[in-house]
Protein backbone atom coordinates (compact mmCIF):
# COMPACT_ATOMS: atom_id res chain seq x y z
CA UNK A 1 0.00 0.00 0.00
CA UNK A 2 1.55 3.23 -1.04
CA UNK A 3 2.32 5.87 1.69
CA UNK A 4 0.68 9.48 1.76
CA UNK A 5 3.07 11.92 0.68
CA UNK A 6 3.27 13.56 4.11
CA UNK A 7 4.47 10.61 5.66
CA UNK A 8 7.09 9.83 3.37
CA UNK A 9 8.36 13.36 4.05
CA UNK A 10 8.13 12.29 7.84
CA UNK A 11 10.10 9.57 7.48
CA UNK A 12 12.64 10.84 5.63
CA UNK A 13 12.74 13.72 7.91
CA UNK A 14 13.08 10.96 10.66
CA UNK A 15 15.63 9.54 9.01
CA UNK A 16 17.79 12.28 8.55
CA UNK A 17 17.51 12.89 11.79
CA UNK A 18 18.86 9.99 12.78
CA UNK A 19 21.81 10.58 10.75
CA UNK A 20 22.30 13.94 11.95
CA UNK A 21 22.32 12.43 15.58
CA UNK A 22 24.07 10.01 14.48
CA UNK A 23 27.06 12.21 13.32
CA UNK A 24 26.59 14.67 16.21
CA UNK A 25 25.67 17.52 14.54
CA UNK A 26 23.07 18.61 16.93
CA UNK A 27 22.22 21.85 15.08
CA UNK A 28 21.14 19.93 12.38
CA UNK A 29 19.54 17.83 14.51
CA UNK A 30 17.33 20.65 16.22
CA UNK A 31 16.55 21.96 12.77
CA UNK A 32 15.25 18.79 11.65
CA UNK A 33 12.84 18.06 15.15
CA UNK A 34 11.58 21.81 14.71
CA UNK A 35 10.51 20.89 10.90
CA UNK A 36 8.88 17.39 12.05
CA UNK A 37 6.98 19.42 14.77
CA UNK A 38 5.99 22.34 12.48
CA UNK A 39 4.65 19.90 9.45
CA UNK A 40 2.38 18.21 12.16
CA UNK A 41 1.02 21.47 13.14
CA UNK A 42 0.62 22.54 9.39
CA UNK A 43 -1.90 19.97 8.34
CA UNK A 44 -3.52 20.56 11.67
CA UNK A 45 -3.98 24.14 11.10
CA UNK A 46 -4.85 23.36 7.60
CA UNK A 47 -7.76 20.72 9.01
CA UNK A 48 -8.97 23.32 11.10
CA UNK A 49 -9.00 26.15 8.22
CA UNK A 50 -11.03 23.80 6.15
CA UNK A 51 -13.54 22.72 8.81
CA UNK A 52 -14.27 26.78 9.66
CA UNK A 53 -14.44 26.81 5.72
CA UNK A 54 -16.80 24.21 5.49
CA UNK A 55 -19.41 25.79 8.87
CA UNK A 56 -18.92 29.15 6.96
CA UNK A 57 -20.10 27.83 3.64
CA UNK A 58 -22.91 25.91 5.69
CA UNK A 59 -24.01 28.91 7.53
CA UNK A 60 -24.00 31.10 4.14
CA UNK A 61 -26.13 28.46 2.16
CA UNK A 62 -28.09 27.85 5.54
CA UNK A 63 -28.68 31.89 5.59
CA UNK A 64 -29.47 31.95 1.28
CA UNK A 65 -32.14 29.15 1.76
CA UNK A 66 -35.74 30.48 1.72
CA UNK A 67 -37.05 26.94 2.73
CA UNK A 68 -35.63 26.96 6.23
CA UNK A 69 -37.51 30.33 7.20
CA UNK A 70 -40.34 29.15 5.07
CA UNK A 71 -40.04 25.81 7.32
CA UNK A 72 -39.59 27.97 10.75
CA UNK A 73 -42.16 30.73 10.08
CA UNK A 74 -44.62 29.01 8.65
CA UNK A 75 -44.94 25.56 7.99
CA UNK A 76 -44.66 24.83 11.57
CA UNK A 77 -46.75 27.16 13.39
CA UNK A 78 -49.21 25.38 10.20
CA UNK A 79 -48.04 21.87 11.63
CA UNK A 80 -48.85 22.67 15.58
CA UNK A 81 -52.62 24.18 14.41
CA UNK A 82 -53.27 21.49 12.03
CA UNK A 83 -52.77 18.86 15.52
CA UNK A 84 -54.55 21.41 17.82
CA UNK A 85 -57.16 21.00 14.88
CA UNK A 86 -57.16 17.08 15.51
CA UNK A 87 -57.26 17.30 19.06
CA UNK A 88 -60.16 19.80 18.79
CA UNK A 89 -62.57 17.73 16.04
CA UNK A 90 -61.10 14.32 17.99
CA UNK A 91 -63.21 16.33 21.48
CA UNK A 92 -65.79 17.44 19.54
CA UNK A 93 -66.74 13.56 18.41
CA UNK A 94 -66.19 12.30 21.20
CA UNK A 95 -68.82 14.82 23.20
CA UNK A 96 -71.33 13.94 20.51
CA UNK A 97 -71.01 10.63 21.02
CA UNK A 98 -71.20 11.04 24.72
CA UNK A 99 -74.51 13.14 24.34
CA UNK A 100 -75.90 10.48 22.57
CA UNK A 101 -75.27 7.77 24.70
CA UNK A 102 -76.13 9.68 27.49
CA UNK A 103 -79.59 10.57 25.63
CA UNK A 104 -79.79 6.59 25.43
CA UNK A 105 -78.90 5.17 28.34
CA UNK A 106 -82.17 6.17 30.19
CA UNK A 107 -84.31 5.04 27.63
CA UNK A 108 -82.76 1.54 27.08
CA UNK A 109 -82.99 1.30 31.50
CA UNK A 110 -86.26 2.34 30.95
CA UNK A 111 -87.82 -0.04 28.32
CA UNK A 112 -86.39 -3.07 31.07
CA UNK A 113 -87.98 -1.76 34.21
CA UNK A 114 -91.24 -1.20 32.31
CA UNK A 115 -91.10 -4.61 30.76
CA UNK A 116 -90.30 -5.93 34.46
CA UNK A 117 -92.81 -3.95 35.64
CA UNK A 118 -95.35 -5.21 33.13
CA UNK A 119 -94.81 -9.06 33.50
CA UNK A 120 -95.61 -8.77 37.41
CA UNK A 121 -98.68 -7.24 36.43
CA UNK A 122 -99.85 -9.69 34.10
CA UNK A 123 -101.82 -12.37 35.22
CA UNK A 124 -100.82 -15.76 35.46
CA UNK A 125 -103.24 -17.14 32.80
CA UNK A 126 -106.46 -16.80 30.88
CA UNK A 127 -104.67 -13.83 28.86
CA UNK A 128 -104.38 -13.84 25.38
CA UNK A 129 -100.87 -14.05 23.70
CA UNK A 130 -99.82 -15.12 26.99
CA UNK A 131 -96.61 -17.05 25.75
CA UNK A 132 -96.20 -14.48 23.31
CA UNK A 133 -96.06 -11.87 25.68
CA UNK A 134 -94.10 -13.64 28.15
CA UNK A 135 -91.23 -13.74 25.29
CA UNK A 136 -91.55 -10.55 24.24
CA UNK A 137 -90.58 -9.59 27.52
CA UNK A 138 -87.87 -11.60 27.63
CA UNK A 139 -86.51 -9.99 24.90
CA UNK A 140 -86.50 -6.81 26.24
CA UNK A 141 -84.91 -7.71 29.30
CA UNK A 142 -82.66 -9.29 28.12
CA UNK A 143 -81.79 -7.39 24.74
CA UNK A 144 -82.44 -4.46 27.14
CA UNK A 145 -79.83 -5.22 29.36
CA UNK A 146 -77.20 -6.11 25.76
CA UNK A 147 -77.89 -2.37 24.73
CA UNK A 148 -77.22 -1.23 28.27
CA UNK A 149 -74.04 -2.67 28.55
CA UNK A 150 -73.06 -2.08 24.58
CA UNK A 151 -73.87 1.65 25.09
CA UNK A 152 -71.21 2.06 28.43
CA UNK A 153 -68.93 0.39 25.87
CA UNK A 154 -69.34 3.02 23.70
CA UNK A 155 -68.95 5.15 26.65
CA UNK A 156 -65.54 3.87 27.34
CA UNK A 157 -64.58 3.98 23.97
CA UNK A 158 -64.73 7.90 24.02
CA UNK A 159 -61.58 7.53 26.21
CA UNK A 160 -59.12 7.38 23.06
CA UNK A 161 -59.83 11.21 23.07
CA UNK A 162 -57.93 11.69 25.94
CA UNK A 163 -54.80 9.28 25.62
CA UNK A 164 -54.76 10.11 21.91
CA UNK A 165 -55.15 14.24 22.77
CA UNK A 166 -52.48 13.76 25.75
CA UNK A 167 -50.20 12.86 23.08
CA UNK A 168 -50.89 14.98 20.37
CA UNK A 169 -50.47 17.89 22.86
CA UNK A 170 -46.96 16.65 23.93
CA UNK A 171 -46.03 16.54 20.18
CA UNK A 172 -47.17 19.73 19.66
CA UNK A 173 -45.15 21.54 22.37
CA UNK A 174 -42.39 19.14 20.63
CA UNK A 175 -42.87 20.81 17.10
CA UNK A 176 -42.99 24.33 19.31
CA UNK A 177 -39.31 23.46 20.58
CA UNK A 178 -38.07 23.02 17.52
CA UNK A 179 -39.40 25.38 15.49
CA UNK A 180 -38.15 28.08 18.22
CA UNK A 181 -34.64 26.45 18.09
CA UNK A 182 -34.85 26.57 13.83
CA UNK A 183 -36.27 30.43 14.49
CA UNK A 184 -33.31 30.80 16.83
CA UNK A 185 -30.59 29.59 13.84
CA UNK A 186 -32.18 31.59 11.08
CA UNK A 187 -32.14 34.69 13.16
CA UNK A 188 -28.48 33.84 13.76
CA UNK A 189 -27.95 33.54 10.22
CA UNK A 190 -29.40 36.62 9.57
CA UNK A 191 -31.74 35.78 6.97
CA UNK A 192 -35.07 36.82 8.06
CA UNK A 193 -36.37 38.47 4.95
CA UNK A 194 -40.03 39.79 4.46
CA UNK A 195 -39.06 39.49 0.64
CA UNK A 196 -38.57 35.71 1.55
CA UNK A 197 -41.40 35.08 3.16
CA UNK A 198 -43.61 36.50 0.66
CA UNK A 199 -42.20 34.84 -2.40
CA UNK A 200 -42.18 31.35 -0.23
CA UNK A 201 -45.55 29.15 -1.37
CA UNK A 202 -45.98 25.78 0.86
CA UNK A 203 -44.88 22.80 -1.48
CA UNK A 204 -48.02 20.55 -0.90
CA UNK A 205 -50.29 20.57 -3.71
CA UNK A 206 -53.31 19.70 -1.31
CA UNK A 207 -54.02 21.59 2.37
CA UNK A 208 -55.71 19.01 4.06
CA UNK A 209 -59.21 20.24 5.96
CA UNK A 210 -59.51 23.70 7.28
CA UNK A 211 -58.41 23.57 10.47
CA UNK A 212 -58.87 27.62 11.09
CA UNK A 213 -62.75 27.31 10.93
CA UNK A 214 -63.39 30.88 11.92
CA UNK A 215 -61.17 32.29 9.03
CA UNK A 216 -61.32 29.92 6.16
CA UNK A 217 -64.62 28.09 6.32
CA UNK A 218 -66.54 31.49 6.34
CA UNK A 219 -64.30 32.58 3.53
CA UNK A 220 -65.99 29.24 1.71
CA UNK A 221 -69.37 29.91 2.93
CA UNK A 222 -69.47 33.62 1.37
CA UNK A 223 -68.07 32.07 -1.74
CA UNK A 224 -70.76 29.43 -1.84
CA UNK A 225 -73.47 31.59 -1.04
CA UNK A 226 -71.92 34.32 -4.13
CA UNK A 227 -71.87 31.77 -6.31
CA UNK A 228 -75.31 31.01 -5.69
CA UNK A 229 -75.22 27.47 -3.65
CA UNK B 1 -70.14 3.48 51.08
CA UNK B 2 -72.92 6.34 51.27
CA UNK B 3 -74.46 6.46 47.64
CA UNK B 4 -74.93 10.45 48.51
CA UNK B 5 -71.52 11.25 49.06
CA UNK B 6 -70.41 14.35 47.10
CA UNK B 7 -67.71 13.53 44.71
CA UNK B 8 -65.03 15.78 42.34
CA UNK B 9 -63.55 14.78 39.04
CA UNK B 10 -60.64 16.62 38.02
CA UNK B 11 -59.33 16.24 34.32
CA UNK B 12 -58.40 18.90 31.74
CA UNK B 13 -59.92 16.53 29.27
CA UNK B 14 -64.08 17.14 29.18
CA UNK B 15 -64.20 13.84 27.77
CA UNK B 16 -63.00 11.78 30.63
CA UNK B 17 -64.80 13.80 33.23
CA UNK B 18 -68.19 12.97 31.58
CA UNK B 19 -66.95 8.98 31.64
CA UNK B 20 -65.97 8.80 34.83
CA UNK B 21 -69.30 10.80 35.52
CA UNK B 22 -71.31 8.56 33.68
CA UNK B 23 -69.51 5.41 35.34
CA UNK B 24 -70.17 6.86 38.72
CA UNK B 25 -73.99 7.68 37.99
CA UNK B 26 -73.84 3.51 36.37
CA UNK B 27 -72.36 2.65 40.00
CA UNK B 28 -75.29 4.78 42.00
CA UNK B 29 -73.04 8.00 42.78
CA UNK B 30 -74.51 10.58 41.36
CA UNK B 31 -73.61 13.71 42.88
CA UNK B 32 -70.80 14.22 41.27
CA UNK B 33 -69.12 18.12 40.43
CA UNK B 34 -66.36 18.59 38.36
CA UNK B 35 -63.40 20.37 37.71
CA UNK B 36 -60.65 20.83 34.92
CA UNK B 37 -56.98 20.99 37.05
CA UNK B 38 -55.76 21.06 40.62
CA UNK B 39 -56.21 24.72 40.35
CA UNK B 40 -59.60 24.84 39.83
CA UNK B 41 -60.28 21.99 42.31
CA UNK B 42 -58.65 23.81 45.55
CA UNK B 43 -60.64 26.20 45.93
CA UNK B 44 -64.07 23.91 45.14
CA UNK B 45 -62.82 21.09 47.81
CA UNK B 46 -61.78 23.45 50.52
CA UNK B 47 -65.53 25.19 50.41
CA UNK B 48 -67.93 22.50 48.99
CA UNK B 49 -67.50 19.68 51.70
CA UNK B 50 -66.47 16.93 49.43
CA UNK B 51 -66.34 13.03 50.48
CA UNK B 52 -64.12 11.68 47.33
CA UNK B 53 -61.80 12.72 45.35
CA UNK B 54 -61.03 11.36 41.37
CA UNK B 55 -57.94 13.24 39.42
CA UNK B 56 -56.15 12.97 36.68
CA UNK B 57 -52.24 13.22 37.27
CA UNK B 58 -50.89 15.02 34.08
CA UNK B 59 -53.09 18.37 33.82
CA UNK B 60 -52.24 22.20 32.86
CA UNK B 61 -51.16 24.44 36.35
CA UNK B 62 -51.34 22.29 39.22
CA UNK B 63 -51.00 18.71 38.13
CA UNK B 64 -52.80 15.77 39.86
CA UNK B 65 -49.86 14.66 42.26
CA UNK B 66 -49.39 18.09 43.39
CA UNK B 67 -53.05 18.45 44.17
CA UNK B 68 -52.83 15.08 46.40
CA UNK B 69 -49.78 16.83 48.10
CA UNK B 70 -51.15 19.85 49.06
CA UNK B 71 -54.40 17.87 50.15
CA UNK B 72 -52.53 15.78 52.26
CA UNK B 73 -50.97 18.63 54.19
CA UNK B 74 -54.29 20.54 54.50
CA UNK B 75 -55.49 20.19 58.08
CA UNK B 76 -59.20 20.53 56.63
CA UNK B 77 -58.54 18.10 53.63
CA UNK B 78 -56.09 15.81 55.11
CA UNK B 79 -58.83 12.75 55.74
CA UNK B 80 -59.79 13.19 51.76
CA UNK B 81 -60.12 9.73 50.14
CA UNK B 82 -58.21 10.02 46.43
CA UNK B 83 -58.36 8.06 43.67
CA UNK B 84 -56.17 8.69 40.94
CA UNK B 85 -56.92 7.88 37.10
CA UNK B 86 -54.41 8.28 34.80
CA UNK B 87 -52.48 7.61 31.64
CA UNK B 88 -48.95 7.56 33.91
CA UNK B 89 -48.10 3.85 34.01
CA UNK B 90 -44.72 3.77 34.79
CA UNK B 91 -43.60 2.07 38.11
CA UNK B 92 -41.84 4.89 39.67
CA UNK B 93 -44.95 7.50 39.03
CA UNK B 94 -47.06 4.95 40.77
CA UNK B 95 -44.64 5.07 43.91
CA UNK B 96 -44.93 8.40 43.91
CA UNK B 97 -48.65 8.88 43.79
CA UNK B 98 -48.35 6.20 46.74
CA UNK B 99 -46.07 8.00 48.53
CA UNK B 100 -47.85 11.72 48.06
CA UNK B 101 -50.94 9.75 49.35
CA UNK B 102 -53.62 8.59 47.09
CA UNK B 103 -55.88 5.82 47.98
CA UNK B 104 -56.74 3.86 44.61
CA UNK B 105 -54.72 4.35 41.21
CA UNK B 106 -55.90 3.47 37.55
CA UNK B 107 -54.04 3.40 34.55
CA UNK B 108 -55.92 4.40 31.58
CA UNK B 109 -57.37 2.66 29.70
CA UNK B 110 -59.69 1.27 32.08
CA UNK B 111 -62.58 -0.21 32.08
CA UNK B 112 -65.67 0.07 34.00
CA UNK B 113 -65.48 -2.74 36.16
CA UNK B 114 -61.85 -1.04 37.17
CA UNK B 115 -63.75 1.61 38.31
CA UNK B 116 -66.42 0.09 40.00
CA UNK B 117 -63.49 -2.28 42.37
CA UNK B 118 -61.16 0.29 42.97
CA UNK B 119 -63.72 3.02 44.25
CA UNK B 120 -65.29 0.01 46.42
CA UNK B 121 -62.30 -1.00 48.01
CA UNK B 122 -61.07 2.38 48.47
CA UNK B 123 -64.70 2.41 50.77
CA UNK B 124 -63.80 -1.37 52.23
CA UNK B 125 -60.49 0.09 53.61
CA UNK B 126 -61.83 3.35 54.96
CA UNK B 127 -64.69 1.39 56.92
CA UNK B 128 -62.45 -1.28 57.98
CA UNK B 129 -59.71 1.08 59.42
CA UNK B 130 -63.01 3.13 61.21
Amino acid sequence: MAQPAKQVDSLALARRLVDAIEAGDSNHADDLIKALHDGRFDALYQEIGKLTRDVHDTFANLAGDERLVCLAQRHMPDARERLRYVVEKTEEAADRTLTAVEHMIPMSDKLVHQAVALRALMPSEGLALHGQLHTFFDLVEHDGRALRNSLTEVLMAQEYQDLTGQVIKRTIDLVGQVEGKLVELVSACGVVSGAALVGATPSASSFGPAVREDGRLADVDELLANLGF
Amino acid sequence: MDKGMKILVVDDFSTMRRIIRNLLRDLGLANADEADDGATALPMLKSGKYDFLITDWNMPIMEGIDLVRTIRADADLRELPILMVTAEARREQIVVAAEAGVNGYIVKPFNAQTLEAKVAKIFERLSAAA
